[in-house]
Order: C-alpha cells, then structure tokens, then sequence
C-alpha cells in the first residue's frame, strides 16, 4: 500500500465521479465547446457553461461569465499579471510567494513594473500592518498566495481585502493552496482577481484552473487565436470569458473538475476541512516529538492550511523522502517546492524541506505510518 | 425553422446565449436555441428563437435575469430586420 502525501502538488486519488466525468466527456462527447451547432457541439458548450456556474456558487461570483477557465492556476496567475499590470505601475507581494507569482513579476520587473517585497515572519505570515505600510504609495495591485504551499500559513485576505478596495489597491489572490478547504467569497473578502487550480482542492484533473476577474475590470489575453465565433474580426471581442479563452477548451478536464466541485459542495467545505486539518493538527503535535525535528508551519491552528513542512537536523530532506518513498512506500515532497523565497523566510534555504500534505482520503493510520516510519528513519541513522 | 414574424435575438457570447437559455427553460417559455441563421453575424453561431406573441414576456424575463440580447430580429418575408 503506498501512501499518497503530497496533495498540495496536485489531490490524489480523485472521487469517482471525477473519473468517470473525464472519461464519458473524451469518449462519447467528442464535440468541441463553441464551435459548430450541431446537438453535441451546444452540449459541450452547456458543459462548460455548466462548470462555469459550479464555480461560480462556489466562490460567491455572482455573474459565471467572470470565471476564465485557463490550464493550470500558473497560467491564471500569468492572465492575471501580464494582462493588467504596465510599465511603471507598482505592485505589493509578499515573501511567502511560488515561483508562479514570483517569476511573472520577475519578468515585470525587468519591463519596468516597480516590485516591493513583504517579509513574512519565520511561520510564514505576513502582518497586514506591514503589507498596509507597504501600500503607502498606492501600488495598483497587491498579489498574495492565500496558504503557502511550503508552510500551510494563511494569510489575512479577509482583512486585507476590504482595506485595498477602500484604498483603490486591486488585489490578486493565489488560491492554489486553499481553493476547496478554506471559504473563498470572492465578494465577501473584496477580491478582485482569484486564481485557482482545478486539481488540487478542487479535485479536477490536471490541466484544469480558472481565473475570476472582478466585474468591469479588463485584462488583456495572454493568448488569441480561435474563440469558435466572430472569426472575421481580426481581434476576439473583449467580452469574457470567451476574449481570454483562445483555443480549444480542455473539455474532459472541465467535465471533471465540474464533477469535482460537485463533491466539494455536497460533501460541505466544512467537513473536508475538519477531516484534512484533523490530520494536519495530529501531525503538529506529533512531528515534534521526534528527536532533531523541526516543524515549519504556521504559528498556531488557526492559521494553518493542509500543507507542513519539516527538516531533521543532521538529515538531507531530500534522503527523508527518498527513504520514505523506498522503505516505506509513503509520498512527500522534498526541496524548494517551487517557492525559494519562502525557504529563505522561514531559514531553510537552500536545502529546503520535507512537504507533507494530507488530502480527502488520508486517515489517521496514514499520519501514524509516517510517524512511525520518521521514527525508524532517525533512530537507524543514529546508529 | 424560422417562421415570418418570428423573433431572433443574437448574445454574441456563447456563455450569454446558454445563460439565457437556461434562464428562459427555468420560466417555462416557449423558444428554440437554433444555428444562427448566416444573414445575420452572431460572434457565437447560436440563437433563440421565439414567436411574437412571446417578445414581450421573453424580453421581460431576459431583462429581468440582466441578458438583453445585443441584437434583437424579425423576419419579415426572406429578410430580416433589426429591432
């Protein structure tokens, strides 16, 4: 029996009814959405047009036309960044970031958006006082991951949101890590642009992700080329979401992300992450009876989302994973996970950590096998 | 598949046309999702069709639900005119 941990890469295994969505859309649906009129090319479209509204209810977006489907919540982040940020305006971030933020801004930077960086503290939070101060000067935009996907640590968007909007600051919101455990209302908490992958929390297939862009805001596309109408005007219209979904869409994706979002709201928001962060709360107070270890989380449960990180001192993270992997067929992630600001946030630079992730169909037997496993591992390598 | 008289209201958006198709099935009205006819430029390549004596409650419902049409036709004979 292996052992699968590393949810905050991508949720494994899916709920059936994701499988069998995927696999009844690509074998008997075979018509693309939006393009041809025929019974089977509407029906694709209903599909996605479907997805569009289990979606929207789910993140209290009150008109599904502002929901984007894109491939992954990279690629939304990408939409989001490139399509409305310019030369010379100024953006807010935080230390805490994944490369998919980190590296857009990067390329920004160099074009001549100005970047100001928030430290977090070692738990990998970031005080909104220090994020207000840093929006002083009335950036046009402040990005942030909701959790970090190295530490779990949520941030405060249900302040901070409110606060930007009485500020005219628009905020961006990397939902990778809290899509489907945490509430996220993008009225409620005021946000105007929200990326999110459709294969973690939302347990769709991978290749799936969207991008909710606030009523009245206009981004430019990352990509033109066929919208399946209008195809005399040189341009697509502008008009969302069809102006930002150039190419043909992911279909058997949509379908089982559909499906996946269809769970998440029958099964409740609350009860996964009661189940979820039940397991995370057993691994807080248990990691840390193990000799030499160190937990790299957030500072308290309240704070803190389904992804953990630890080192062990004397031990290379990436030989614990290997060793769990090998030895005990259970799944981590070692290294920088994708995020190296945060290993330098939290002082585990370059080395990085081991991740671990609890998910839907972890259990409690699950978080005591690698307890117990983490245990073997020291004690063996000790003698 | 359209008669004289009948009404075409073209969205210009695939997601505002099923919106509105959607919205319309839930109220029970009468109406036909159809290929755009080619006379008339539709950004999406489907419409809805309905019979006069529908427009005024089709239109009032489709207000109500914020999915006017862009563009609203009779046919009259082989043509079609905009409304």
């Amino acid at each position: 029996m292996t052992i699968y941990l590393d949810n905050a890469a991508t949720s494994h295994p899916k709920p059936e009814a994701i499988y069998r969505a995927a696999d009844r859309t690509l074998r008997e649906l075979g018509a693309s959405p939006g393009r041809g009129s025929y019974r089977a090319a509407i029906e694709a479209s209903r599909l996605l047009f479907e997805t569009r509204l289990a979606a929207a209810r789910l993140f209290g977006v009150a008109d599904a036309a502002r929901i984007v489907f894109t491939a992954s919540a990279t690629e939304a982040l990408n939409l989001a960044l490139f399509g409305l940020l310019n030369p010379g305006d100024r953006v807010v971030t935080t230390s805490m970031e994944h490369n998919a933020v980190l590296r857009p801004l990067e390329l920004l930077r160099r074009r001549g958006v100005e970047i100001v960086k928030v430290a977090a503290g070692t738990d990998g939070f970031v005080e909104p006082a220090d994020l207000k101060a840093a929006c002083a000067h009335r950036p046009r935009l402040l990005v942030l991951s909701h959790c970090s996907n190295v530490t779990g640590t949520r941030q405060a968007i249900e302040e901070l949101g409110p606060w930007c909007r009485k500020q005219g600051i628009l905020t961006l919101v990397d939902g990778a890590q809290s899509a489907g455990l945490f509430d996220l209302d993008v009225e409620a908490m005021t946000i105007d642009l929200l990326a999110v992958p459709g294969h973690k929390g939302l347990f769709g297939p991978p290749g799936t992700g969207l991008l909710y862009v606030r009523e009245e805001l206009q981004i430019r596309p990352l990509l033109v080329g066929g919208t399946g109408g209008d195809s005399t005007s040189p341009l697509p219209a502008p008009q969302l979401p069809e102006g930002l979904e150039s190419g043909t869409a992911n279909s058997s994706g949509l379908a089982g992300l559909k499906a996946g979002i269809e769970f998440l709201l029958a099964t409740g928001l609350d009860t996964i992450r009661r189940h979820e962060l039940n397991l995370v709360r057993r691994l807080r107070q248990e990691l840390p009876q193990i000799p030499g270890l160190r937990l790299h989380g957030a500072g308290a449960m309240d704070r803190q989302g389904t992804a953990l990180s630890f080192t062990i001192d004397g031990h290379d993270p990436a030989a614990i994973a290997f060793l769990l992997d090998r030895d005990h067929a259970i799944h981590t992630r070692a290294g920088l996970h994708c995020a190296p600001d945060a290993h330098r946030t939290i002082g585990t630079f370059p080395q990085g950590t081991v991740r671990v992730s609890p998910g839907w169909f972890n259990n409690e037997q699950h978080i005591e096998h690698l307890l117990t496993a983490l245990g073997e591992l020291t004690n063996s390598h000790r003698g | 598949m359209i008669r004289d008289r009948d009404y075409v209201a073209l969205f210009h958006s695939i997601h505002r046309v099923l919106a509105a198709e959607k919205h319309l099935k839930e109220q029970g009205a009468d109406f036909l999702l159809i290929p755009a006819p080619r006379e008339l430029s539709s950004a999406c390549g489907l419409a809805i069709r309905f019979s006069p004596e529908l427009a005024l409650q089709i239109g009032d419902i489709l207000a109500d639900a914020d999915l006017q049409p862009a563009e609203l036709f009779v046919r009259e004979g082989s043509d079609f005119r905009k409304l």
